[in-house]
């Protein structure tokens, strides 16, 4: 009938979806709290604002100024866009790091779980392989931390905007200069579109290391992901005295952002204002991506791993 | 007909123990085969090996492949159900029909919904909330709507109430059976399949020790219920086996010659689970 190639990748990965409700629910619950909480804040401030009419006094004194509220009308192209690309970039940090930690358990769990069930037996009773059901599941990681964490991000920092337009008017600033620029929506949007590539890409290791877990434990798969790594370092402690393989791992993990763009985490002393000036991003970033020896071992390591993890699928069918 | 799978010198152990010890047998097109054989007898590992599930020594062939290298390949002609149990409970019941429609060419939709509309299984309901008997008629209805060469069941029935067993023996043989299509079942109750099988093979300490068709193996064992005066002389026939039952002595013969035995008492082909008996426990004396 129809057993297109692509329909049944697109029918693993639905699958995992299925089973993994998290890996949208969680991000999709968080946004819509902190909506209903932007929504209560607005209120809070608009009822402030009839009743008095200055700043604001929210919990224990923190001081929302007006007049700080950012005006458009009178600056340049350079403010929207500053402004623009650090709301939605650190908003895609915040949904990006809930999206790490959802997709963590899911990978420790994803080929687990259904031999801890036994279910194991009726998924290999079926005419997939193990190689295309483990890489349908890496590819839903993948999927969760880029295109989920986007549409969230994105989604939410439009309601954060429609609040904002609606906060500046009754306050009498002029938000609505900012939908002048529409570049810069467009802008920030592929920044954090490129940055959520990259970091997947990125962290491909962690994910592939989190499988081959998975896919070696019979009891407990999260201890074997982490107290390996923390064996190699209290190892490493005790006979060398060094810790080069916790600063190599720590250094890996925030590497990405000053290859991939003009800052480092590693070194902040600028502040937001000195980037929202500064060109976050040049199209010679790529290059240097590309070029980085980093992003290349890295994928090494994680084709290892993912490799191992497809090998002890194929021997592990029972726990 | 053709040979669907072909085992010559099959071996496997786990540490010192043998579970399978160059086994030879072959399941022909159009056989329901039971394997029967003690606990730690080697039947589930034959099916495992059979299945691609586990690894092992010697040669086989099934349909063409060798399970080691192609499971994925091989599941397009070979199904099985390993134990009732095995789906997972966050799967609904209609995601479990896009899934398996999907993935197999052989599957068919239609098939699936007439066998789950005689059920109350409802399609927007998960495993986790059907009853057990439920769950097996899900994974029978999913299983038995894809048109494969070879049907491999494991202890089907385990863990179902009288009921669900009966209905499960009956559907298999009445909705899926064909002549085509071959069976290979695995069942410690016994006499729940005895009518529906064609051939029988025994597995006893990782070798088979009997593969017949039933027709052979009624030809072949013979049971006598003999009077205590006449003991002496069956004895002298060297049955396979004894037991008493009221009094009487009954004894089961192997290859012995029908007429000869009901000179002695009243003959009658004996149950699959007495020859088992006698097999494994003959074999101890």
């Amino acid at each position: 009938m129809k057993a297109g190639a692509m329909h049944i990748n697109k029918t693993l990965v639905r699958r995992e979806f299925w089973e993994n409700r998290s890996l949208w629910m969680v991000p999709a619950v968080v946004a819509g709290i902190l909506t209903v909480l932007s929504v209560y804040m607005l209120v809070a401030v608009l009822i402030g604002h009839n009743q008095t009419v200055n700043n604001v006094d929210f919990a224990n004194g923190a001081h929302f100024q007006f007049d700080q509220m950012p005006d458009f009308r009178d600056s340049d192209s350079t403010g929207a866009y500053g402004f623009l690309h650090v709301l939605t970039l650190g908003l895609g940090a915040m949904f990006s790091f809930i999206m790490q930690i959802v997709v963590f358990f899911y990978l420790l769990d994803s080929l687990y779980a259904d031999r801890r069930d036994r279910s194991i037996l009726f998924w290999r009773s079926m005419p997939v392989s193990d190689v295309r059901t483990v890489l349908a599941k890496l590819a839903t990681a993948l999927i969760s931390v880029t295109a989920i964490t986007f549409v969230v991000t994105v989604a939410f920092e439009l309601v954060l905007i429609v609040l904002g337009l609606i906060l500046g008017s009754v306050l009498g600033t002029h938000p609505f200069a900012l939908l002048a620029y529409p570049g810069a929506f467009i802008s920030s949007w592929l920044l954090l579109a490129y940055a959520l590539i990259v970091s997947a890409i990125w962290y491909l290791p962690f994910y592939g290391w989190h499988m081959l877990a998975s896919s070696w434990a019979k009891k407990a798969p999260f201890l074997w992901a982490v107290l390996i790594p923390l064996g190699i370092v209290g190892a490493e402690g005790w006979v060398f005295h060094s810790a080069n393989f916790a600063r190599m791992v720590w250094r890996y993990t925030l590497a990405w952002p000053s290859v991939a763009f003009n800052f480092d985490p590693l070194h902040v002393h600028h502040s937001l204002d000195d980037m929202s000036v500064g060109p976050l991003f040049s199209i010679g970033n790529v290059g240097q991506l590309l070029a980085s020896p980093e992003l290349w071992i890295g994928l090494v390591v994680a084709a290892a791993f993912v490799y191992g993890a497809i090998w002890l699928r194929r021997k592990r069918t029972e726990i | 007909m053709s040979t669907l799978v072909k085992a010559k010198g099959l071996s496997k152990s786990y540490g010192t123990t043998k579970a399978l010890d160059h086994v030879d047998f072959q399941i022909d097109e159009g056989r329901i085969v039971g394997l029967i054989g003690p606990n730690g007898a080697g039947k589930t590992t034959a099916l495992k090996a059979i299945l691609g599930l586990t690894e092992f020594d010697g040669e086989l062939d099934v349909l063409g492949h060798d399970p080691r290298q192609s499971r994925h390949n091989l599941m397009r002609d070979v199904c099985f159900i390993a134990d009732v149990a095995v789906l997972p409970r966050w799967l609904k019941v209609c995601n479990a029909i896009d899934y398996v429609e999907a993935v197999h060419p052989g599957f068919s939709r239609e098939r699936a919904m007439q066998f789950l509309d005689r059920t109350k299984i409802k399609q927007r309901s998960r495993v986790g909330e059907l009853s057990k008997g439920m769950v097996t008629q899900l994974h029978l209805a999913l299983i038995m709507a894809i048109d494969v060469k070879l049907l491999v069941l494991d202890e089907p029935t385990l863990g179902l109430d009288i009921l669900y067993r009966k209905e499960f023996y009956t559907s298999l043989l009445n909705d899926y059976f064909d002549g085509q299509r071959t069976i290979l079942v695995t069942t410690h109750q016994v006499e729940e399949i005895e009518k529906i099988l064609t051939h029988l093979m025994f597995i006893d300490g990782g070798r088979v020790t009997l593969d017949r068709s039933m027709e052979e193996v009624a030809e072949e064992y013979t049971e006598v219920l003999v009077a205590p005066d006449k003991a002496a002389a069956a004895q002298a026939l060297k049955p396979l086996y004894e037991r008493e039952v009221f009094g009487k002595k009954l004894f089961l013969f192997e290859g012995a010659a029908r007429e000869e035995l009901s000179r002695l008492g009243e003959i009658h082909t004996p149950s699959i689970a007495d020859i088992f008996v006698a097999k494994v426990k003959g074999g101890m004396q």
